[in-house]
């Protein structure tokens, strides 16, 4: 086909930047005339509203909002003990102020068990005479 | 980053006035059916493809940030179009047919863009190894020599890095060197 088109033959210069150069000189294919009318028919009467927030504006947004979410969760739960202080006092108390007149739940129960477990001293009594050290006697094996 | 007449029409654009879009068909419009024609090797398609490209870029142009230049985003959004219409045509299988049946007579076919542009047997040629190109490798040339694309725009784009780009834009020239070279030895 391109032999009997009359030409001296192809191009036998094939480096990339001939090809680059052929490729950026060859000529664009015709635009048909009456596209450019065609197109412009398409043209809305009413443009669309702008959008004034870009996506960058909307992450903004976005990170202000929930921000603001966390800030306020963060606040409820900070102020949660001033609305309920007695419970918590008790569970900060406990076992430090001996003055608190509503005794902490954990006494309660163990004063449930009665007075039959006494009272708790330190150092214990010694009621036995044996010691853990005593000496066996020598007649206790006979 | 976008030049000074893109910025001229995107502040036309965003006080409302619909002139604007006729400034931006006649500066983009040739462009944009070139590359579509070259995507698709059928100049009626083509023609489609730019007007469903305008017609979606005037439903979409509230949310053009103005990063990337007009005609970067024109592009973006044929190249779009042109992927639709791939897979729709993928789909249907009787389109499949008549594509088929266009590609095997595209030697007689007058839609065949490469028949009226080269004015040359060399570009004639050459048109003709860039349309046997897989449809990326096209994509990449063409944007970047024939549409003048800059490798970073062309990113915008394809919407893949700037290195990969350069990459493939190589191996597709090498491509389209061994067409050429195939083509210059079966001749003789």
């Amino acid at each position: 086909m391109h032999a009997e088109s009359g030409r001296s033959g192809p191009n036998s210069d094939r480096s990339l930047e001939s090809l680059e150069a052929r490729l950026r000189a060859l000529p664009g294919p015709p635009v048909p005339g009456d596209l450019e009318t065609r197109l412009l028919s398409t043209i809305p009467a009413e443009m669309p509203m702008w959008e004034h927030g870009s996506h960058r504006r909307r992450w903004v947004i976005w990170l202000g909002l929930t921000g603001a979410l966390a800030a306020a969760c963060w606040l409820i739960v900070l102020s949660w003990p001033r609305s309920d202080g007695s419970k918590i006092e008790v569970v900060k108390h406990d076992g430090g102020s001996p003055g608190n007149s509503d005794p902490p739940p954990v006494r309660e129960v163990r004063q449930d068990f009665g007075p039959s477990l006494g009272t708790f001293t330190w150092p214990l009594k010694e009621d036995s005479p044996m010691l853990a050290s005593t000496a066996i006697p020598p007649d206790l094996l006979d | 980053m976008t030049k000074p007449d893109d910025q001229r029409m995107l502040n036309d654009l965003r006080a409302g006035r619909s002139e604007a879009c006729g400034e931006v068909i006649r500066g983009h419009y040739q462009a944009v059916y070139r590359f579509l024609v070259h995507m698709t090797r059928d100049v009626h398609e083509a023609e489609d493809l730019t007007q469903e490209t305008f017609t979606a870029a005037w439903q979409r142009i509230g949310a053009f940030e103005g990063q990337a230049t007009l005609a970067t985003w024109l592009h973006r959004i044929a190249y779009t179009k042109f992927i639709d219409a791939q897979r729709a045509a993928r789909r249907n299988a009787r389109l499949q047919e008549r594509l088929t049946s266009l590609q095997t007579s595209s030697d007689t076919s007058s839609d065949d863009p490469s028949d009226s542009v080269a004015a040359d047997d060399e570009s004639q040629r050459l048109y003709q190894a860039l349309h046997g190109l897989e449809g990326q490798d096209r994509a990449l040339l063409v944007l970047h020599y024939l549409q003048g694309l800059s490798y970073r725009e062309m990113s915008s784009v394809l919407d893949e890095p700037t290195g990969t780009l350069k990459w493939r834009t190589s191996a597709a020239l090498d491509r389209l060197r061994s067409l050429l070279t195939d083509e210059v030895s079966h001749a003789r």
